[in-house]
């Protein structure tokens, strides 16, 4: 059962995971100053679903705060409250404190503060406050109840009531008659009529309870015949008397709290309107009261719940309408991501299956049945069609990372005392999801830098005759096969004069270096370098743009930087559509074939062993290229790859290049700008391959980064060239090597 | 691991010493050398024809290498020089034995000089094999007839694979 339990709750926290994005979209859009009421809705469905989700879990703390906050948005939604700038700030504040309570919940974020709590709170009361006042006009409006209902009196003794039913005199104060009429949506959440009977009885003073009278309205019922089992059609009319020690009308509101949204409920003092009309027919026990067999009871919260009912006029047609076409709009499964990397599993053997079998028909002399060649071109087209949509499935649009990166600025912009907007553009741009889930961390860390050090201050904006509020354009876009997202803002530029002094002070380069502007502003991304002079808490923490750029350069992409002094600062990030395939260079090396991924390489040359090579005394070798030199890595000895029978190489280890004392190296690089030269025997081909894991069965090979499977079927490993790099430079002096960074730098 | 499933007498399996019941587990039966090895049958997912692997870059002397199983990168062992004996020259029934992690889902290959059978083994005739250092290559032997057959100790292996013993498994 509590296995059972622990699934539901998954569930739950994967819908909050869905919900809060679209609250948090939702009030992005409120601040454009449309105030759109599909938009206010929809923020008003997230928060109560999370409420309602919560409740049945019993996560108080979230409900309580959830609770509130809906109360707020629902002033806003019935248009009490007008969305002010103030007011959109309290819900986004509100918003965060929301997805922190339910980080808490799901014990993957820190305990929430209570005092943050209460202050959220407080706020959220605050605009609950405000429009209590306003209200008073509208509700009485509402109290207008349809006419012509037939009563049905409905026996309480057959209503749990222990007490016995004894006659009392009514109390000498009017009784407060309490219409309400559930939608079929309170029963399809699992709630029931008789909950809000006991709810209002349990309001009673013991020795009142019994002096509750309950009526039941089957008015609306159609003949059974024509009745729809989805729909309720009674209503319930219930006198509670009232006195010193009787329930208020607001202590009704809070038994409704939970289904104002699928109930109509009116509150009158006195007489009913109808009271008149009535005619008791029929004594129903309470445990039947619904004509239609009650909806089968879910634990979760209903994602898509018809929030958006006014109070007393529902056209039922219209309603389930709506919710057919929300429906529509979300039609999409829940599939685990292991089932899809299966599913990726089998479609690459199956390229690679009909690869071989092309291979096969054609090795033996080439057929010459063209009915056959022209299946087998279907059945390509076909393989390769799969392929795509299989990929497609692991798509997901940015917007997933970009939406979280509005709480990023709100929370940094607070933190550095300056107003920034961030602006999305693009987020239905598709892009792999685990390159999704790997941008969050760099996407952040750049935002945070933007708003520390490229926006400025207010006052200087002002000053510069820009308006004070910042502005960073966040955007994405497809382009020739990859994705490339931006990172615009217009501030202040990047001060290549300071950029360059700390980078000599921190020794990143030397004092005599010559740099032309774009250099200087690379020097941001070396190790170590750090402008801000005070370690702030956005940035700073010595663990700078370095960072950035190896995550992103890890996911297969490259960061560039655009300055423009006084205008601003624009980073490119371009990354490959997906992490599963990986633009390789096919290398041949002692009878092995290695990939070595086409990002990292530089060029390929073949240099002459007895003049470009040198030995250097701890055994090592350089090679000099263009008068540049890189530490030389014979990647045969690297990998320990076995010798070949026939290789008649000797001791030294050269590769084939053809001629005597050629040797054929592939230069290449590291995101540090390092290089180092791989001693090869060929190039084979340059192909798209589906990277493997070799850790999944095997430990970390030092060098290797993963392999993948050749069109033959066979293993071929991927050459971790960063690593190769750093190994080599490590064997080389030092200090030879800072000064060959220094002229890289 | 499960030992109620059902009971199939293999081909070559000792039938005398085979009724049918708990306490007992199926075993493959093969050679390594001039010596014969057994793993629970339930540990192996597939025996296919060796080919030739991918050379693993650093690795131990006992892995062949990598080879591709339907789009899943499984190394090679040779059982031979994991377990320091020799192996047969010229061998053309050698095989390789697809075999899974008890508690964790690593896979790999063993190559194997030779595959006899399949037998029923009880479970109360395994005779330990006490080791100090507890990682063990083996975990048992048992008689079946004349011969002493050993039993395999495969998450041993596994763990030396995924380099969780890494300054033992290269010394």
């Amino acid at each position: 059962m509590s296995d059972v339990m622990d699934d539901i709750l998954k569930i739950f926290f994967e819908e909050c995971d869905e919900l809060l994005p679209e609250l948090e979209r939702g009030l992005g859009e409120l601040s454009a100053d449309v105030s759109d009421p599909e938009t206010i809705n929809a923020i008003f469905r997230a928060v109560h679903s999370v409420k309602g989700g919560a409740a049945s879990f019993g996560l108080e703390r979230l409900v309580r705060f959830a609770h509130v906050y809906e109360s707020a948005l629902d002033c806003l939604r019935s248009g009490q409250v007008k969305p002010d700038q103030t007011i959109i700030k309290t819900f986004f504040m509100a918003m965060d404190v929301l997805s922190d309570l339910v980080a808490e919940a799901k014990q993957t974020g820190d305990a929430v503060a209570d005092d943050r709590i209460d202050d959220n709170l407080g706020k959220l009361e605050e605009i609950i406050g405000t429009s209590k006042d306003e209200a008073a006009p509208a509700q009485a409006e509402e109290s207008a109840v349809p006419e012509g209902f037939v009563p049905v009196t409905v026996d309480l003794g057959a209503f749990d009531f222990d007490e016995p039913a004894e006659e009392e005199a009514a109390t000498a104060a009017e009784p407060l008659i309490v219409t309400f009429r559930p939608h079929a949506d309170l029963y399809s959440r699992g709630d029931d009529a008789r909950n809000l009977l006991l709810g209002l009885k349990a309001l009673l003073p013991e020795d009142q309870a019994q002096n509750m009278e309950v009526t039941c309205h089957r008015q609306t019922l159609p003949p059974l015949a024509d009745a729809s089992v989805d729909e309720g059609y009674l209503q319930w009319v219930v006198r509670l008397p009232t006195g010193a020690t009787g329930p208020t009308e607001a202590d009704i509101q809070a038994v409704f709290d939970w289904v104002s949204d699928v109930c109509d409920l009116t509150i009158t003092q006195g007489e009913a309107p109808f009271e008149d009309d009535t005619q008791p027919e029929v004594e129903a026990a309470i445990e039947e009261p619904e004509p239609e067999p009650e909806p089968e009871r879910e634990a979760e919260p209903l994602p898509q719940q018809q929030a958006a009912v006014a109070p007393t006029a529902t056209s039922v047609p219209a309603a389930s309408t709506k919710q057919t076409r929300k429906q529509e709009q979300h039609a999409s499964i829940r599939v685990d991501t292991g089932r899809i990397g299966m599913l990726m599993d089998m479609v690459g053997e199956m390229v690679i299956g009909q690869a071989s079998l092309e291979s096969a028909l054609f090795q033996q002399g080439g057929t010459q049945d063209q009915e056959l060649l022209k299946r087998l071109a279907v059945l390509k087209t076909l393989t390769r069609d799969i392929q795509e949509a299989v990929m497609a499935i692991r798509a997901q649009p940015v917007r997933h990372v970009f939406q979280r990166m509005q709480r990023v600025v709100r929370e940094a912009s607070g933190l550095a005392g300056k107003d920034v907007r961030l602006i999305l553009e693009g987020e239905e741009t598709e892009i792999d999801r685990t390159l999704i889930e790997n941008l969050t961390d760099p996407l952040t860390h750049m935002l945070r830098n933007a708003i520390d050090h490229g926006i400025e201050n207010p006052a200087a904006r002002q000053e510069a005759g820009k308006p004070a509020q910042g502005t960073i354009r966040l955007s994405a876009r497809h382009r020739s096969g990859r994705i490339l997202i931006e990172i615009q803002d217009d501030g202040g530029g990047i001060n290549s004069q300071r950029v360059l002094q700390t980078a000599i002070k921190r020794g990143i380069v030397s004092p005599d270096a010559v740099l032309d502007e774009n250099e200087i502003n690379e020097l941001i991304f070396a190790p170590g370098f750090s402008t801000a002079e005070a370690v702030s808490d956005l940035s700073g923490r010595g663990v700078g743009m370095d960072v950035v750029r190896q995550a992103i350069q890890n996911l297969g992409g490259r960061v560039t930087i655009k300055s423009r002094p006084g205008k601003g600062t624009l980073f490119t990030l371009s990354l490959p559509l997906t992490l599963a395939v990986l633009d390789g260079m096919l290398i041949e090396c002692r009878g092995s074939v290695v990939v070595v991924p086409v990002s990292s390489v530089v060029e390929l040359v073949t240099v002459n062993v007895k003049e470009d090579v040198y030995h250097l005394p701890d055994g090592s070798h350089v090679v000099s290229i263009r008068s540049r030199c890189i530490p030389l890595i014979y990647l045969g000895d690297e990998l320990t790859l076995p010798r070949e029978m026939n290789d008649m190489t000797g001791p030294n280890h050269m590769g084939r290049a053809g001629e005597e004392d050629q040797l054929m190296v592939l230069v290449v690089e590291n995101e540090a700008g390092a290089r180092a030269a791989l001693v090869v025997d060929g190039v084979r081909d340059q192909a798209q391959v589906v990277i493997k894991s070799i850790e999944k069965n095997y430990r970390p090979i030092k060098g290797v980064s993963a392999a993948t499977i050749l069109g033959d079927g066979s293993v071929s490993l991927i050459l971790d060239v960063s690593t190769l790099i750093v190994s080599a430079t490590k064997r080389v002096d030092t200090r030879a090597l800072e000064q060959v960074a220094a002229r890289i730098a | 691991m499960s030992v109620d499933h059902k009971i199939q007498t293999g081909q070559q399996g000792d039938k005398a010493a085979a009724p049918s019941g708990n306490g007992r587990e199926q075993m493959i039966i093969f050679t390594v050398g001039e010596q014969r090895y057994c793993i629970p049958i339930l540990r192996i997912r597939e025996i296919r024809e060796f080919e030739s692997p991918t050379y693993l870059p650093h690795c131990p002397p006992y892995v062949e290498g990598a080879i591709n199983i339907r789009g899943n990168i499984v190394t090679v062992v040779n059982l031979a020089q994991y377990l320091g004996t020799a192996w047969q020259e010229d061998n053309e029934r050698r095989v390789v034995i697809i075999i899974e992690g008890s508690t964790s889902r690593a896979t790999c290959g063993l190559l194997v000089d030779s595959v006899i059978g399949i037998t029923d083994i009880v479970l109360d005739e395994i005779q330990p094999i006490s080791v100090d250092g507890g990682a063990a290559e083996l975990s048992g032997l048992v008689s079946i007839g004349e011969r002493v057959i050993r039993i395999l100790q495969l998450d041993t292996l596994l763990a030396r694979l995924l380099g969780a013993d890494v300054i033992s498994a290269a010394g």
